[in-house]
């Protein structure tokens, strides 16, 4: 899946941002993006299923690909 | 999706947000009861103080009345000058000044406004003077509303100008009905 960001505007002045394709902890890495992006105070963060998965793994060896899921 | 991060702006008092507008407001309202409905009394008390001796200085007067003038406070969450007086502006609110301590004022129709922050950690408090018969509080909600609006639109100009600065590519930006502003960000 991309990784992709979706930050929400709302007219009440909250932001709220999603991260997509990233798996584990790596999408909390966003949260500093996000205050690079705009000067905000932090609020609550929410995990996802995805938050608990790993990355995938693809191996290679001379005749054939294998791809690893966990 | 992995994760979700609520955040809120800097330019909003962030223990505000979780009220609805109406439910803050309401609520610094009922903390403002205390407020009296200025009267003939007080416009007499305050004359009577102005012609005392000059050495005796005049304390909790409110602001000079006559019947039914009402003057109301309110909570906001409004922490930015430059957002606060932008929002006075395009509301209408006309003689907008700056005192010397950092109160700001304006009127509106029969609507007079006085905003004052108690320190740089607190957001404005609004007091409203109005008639009676004017909605003080109806008047507080939609300026309430208008400066979070300015809040959404500061946020997108700065979220826009750094992803520029960044060389990152917005994939998509949407408008929802309830004015919320989706911006989809490529990050590979």
């Amino acid at each position: 899946m991309t990784k992709k960001l979706k930050i929400k505007l709302l007219p009440n002045g909250e932001i709220q941002m999603e991260t997509q394709g990233i798996k584990g902890k790596k999408c909390l890495d966003y949260i500093d993006v996000l205050k690079k992006l705009v000067d905000v105070n932090i609020i609550d963060t929410k995990p996802t299923e995805e938050y608990y998965e790993t990355e995938s793994e693809v191996i290679t060896d001379n005749s054939a690909e294998i791809r690893t899921d966990f | 999706m992995s994760c979700t991060v609520v955040a809120v702006p800097i330019l909003l008092y962030q223990a505000f947000i979780g009220l609805t507008a109406a439910a803050g407001i309401a609520a610094a309202a009922a903390n403002a009861a205390n407020n009296a409905t200025l009267t003939k009394q007080d416009y007499e008390t305050q004359e009577n103080c102005q012609t005392k001796n000059i050495d005796n200085i005049c304390t909790d007067i409110h602001a000079i009345t006559v019947n039914n003038i009402i003057e109301k406070e309110f909570e906001t969450p409004f922490m930015d000058k430059g957002i606060l007086l932008k929002t006075m502006e395009e509301h209408g609110i006309t003689n907008i000044e700056e005192s010397f301590d950092g109160k700001i004022t304006g009127n509106l129709d029969t609507f007079s406004f006085l905003f004052e922050k108690p320190s740089e950690s607190f957001p404005y408090r609004m007091k409203i003077t109005c008639n009676q018969n004017d909605n003080a509080k109806e008047k507080a909600e939609d300026i309430n509303s208008e400066y979070a609006l300015n809040v959404q639109e500061a946020a997108y100009i700065s979220i826009i100008e750094k992803l520029k600065d960044q060389n990152m590519q917005i994939e998509d930006e949407t408008v929802q009905e309830n004015n919320t502003i989706v911006l989809t960000i490529n990050l590979e």
